[in-house]
């Protein structure tokens, strides 16, 4: 890994950072919107209840069911949150494939052009790669958003993974209709592939990220503190 | 008055179009753009309110199809990002845009304000 791709990396790895929580922020301002709308309109009921106005029981009890759901699913958007940034906590480490794939499926989820992903069940044993977690990370979010983008948004993704061989796993992104992927991966993503040493395959109705078991070129690099 | 809100939070439009009938101010609802273009081309609308980061027409985009189909509408942008992009309106006109979550009085001053802008 040359100094270029290490700088490109870092770079990228910040605007990476930055886009993730800008778009997790954006999910935790609409459940507030919805929290503080529906509070709003409990306070509506009670003046007008002050003014002799009957309450109904089923109206209340809707409006609390849907803030307790709107506080489950922003409880569930903070342990995401929460997850992605602990991501960075060791520069590199095993990496579960599964973890790193739910994540991703999570975090993209939140993206207006996301479609539909769905996980295939992988092998009894998690399998892991000694990788950076974060660019990996990076890696596979930024290739869900180039599939959902290729994609129509009402077409569903399937993802599953196996190991080929000791040496490598395979990431395979399964897709009913082909879309656009002619000019992926785009040079930044090239990058951070090239930094996990990590190829893609782009098959008529599948893309195929296949990532090494071991990376000790890049363990060495960070080692030396050049990369995040 | 008619006015017509589109979000794709379904939770989020279904209430505020509550809490607007509760101020005498009608309001329809669309889940998404779609779905606004087709209720815009039975129904005329005073006032439109659209959620910028919609799955399939963007705001921005469904602003120019609702202006196709009724050029006199008025329109509010909402969005939950915190810095606001106008990179994609591309007439640069003077829309409004305000930032969830929303202050329903706010809302209804600017909607009296669009509506009759040459009362007090």
């Amino acid at each position: 890994m040359n100094q270029h791709t290490i700088d490109l990396v870092n770079k990228q790895g910040l605007q990476f950072f930055g886009s993730v929580n800008a778009s997790i922020s954006h999910e935790l301002k609409n459940i507030f919107a919805i929290i503080s709308e529906t509070a709003g309109f409990l306070n509506d009921l009670t003046q007008l209840s002050k003014q002799g106005k009957k309450l109904e029981l089923s109206v209340l009890e809707n409006c609390s069911n849907s803030i307790s759901e709107e506080i489950e699913r922003g409880f569930d958007t903070i342990r995401q949150m929460n997850q992605f940034a602990h991501s960075v906590d060791d520069p590199v480490k095993e990496t579960s494939i599964a973890d790193t794939l739910a994540l991703a499926v999570k975090l993209t989820g939140f993206l207006s052009y996301a479609g539909k992903a769905h996980i295939q069940d992988g092998p009894a044993n998690d399998i892991t790669v000694f990788t950076s977690p974060f660019l990996f990370q990076t890696l596979v979010y930024k290739t869900l958003c180039a599939l959902y983008k290729a994609m129509d948004i009402k077409d569903e993704l399937t993802i599953a993974y196996r190991q080929d061989d000791p040496s490598g796993i395979t990431l395979v992104f399964s897709y009913d209709r082909s879309g656009d992927l002619k000019d992926f991966p785009d040079p930044k993503t090239a990058d951070v592939a090239d930094a996990l040493k990590a190829t893609f395959t782009i098959k008529e109705s599948a893309l195929e990220l296949t990532i090494p078991r071991d990376n000790d070129g890049l363990q060495a690099a960070l080692a030396d503190g050049q990369t995040p | 008055m008619k006015i017509i809100l589109v979000d794709d939070e379904k939770k989020f439009v279904n209430m505020l179009a509550k809490r607007l009938s509760l101020r005498g101010l009608n309001a329809d609802v669309a889940y998404s753009g779609e779905e606004a273009v087709k209720k815009a081309a039975k129904t005329p609308y005073d006032l439109a309110v659209l959620d910028l980061k919609m799955p399939g027409i963007s705001g921005f985009a469904l602003k120019r199809k609702l202006l196709e189909l009724q050029p006199e509408i008025k329109l509010i942008f909402v969005t939950g990002h915190g810095v606001i992009d106008k990179n994609g309106n591309h007439d640069h006109s003077d829309d409004i845009f305000l930032a969830k979550p929303l202050n329903i009085d706010t809302l209804i001053e600017i909607i009296h304000q669009i509506i009759h802008p040459d009362k007090p």
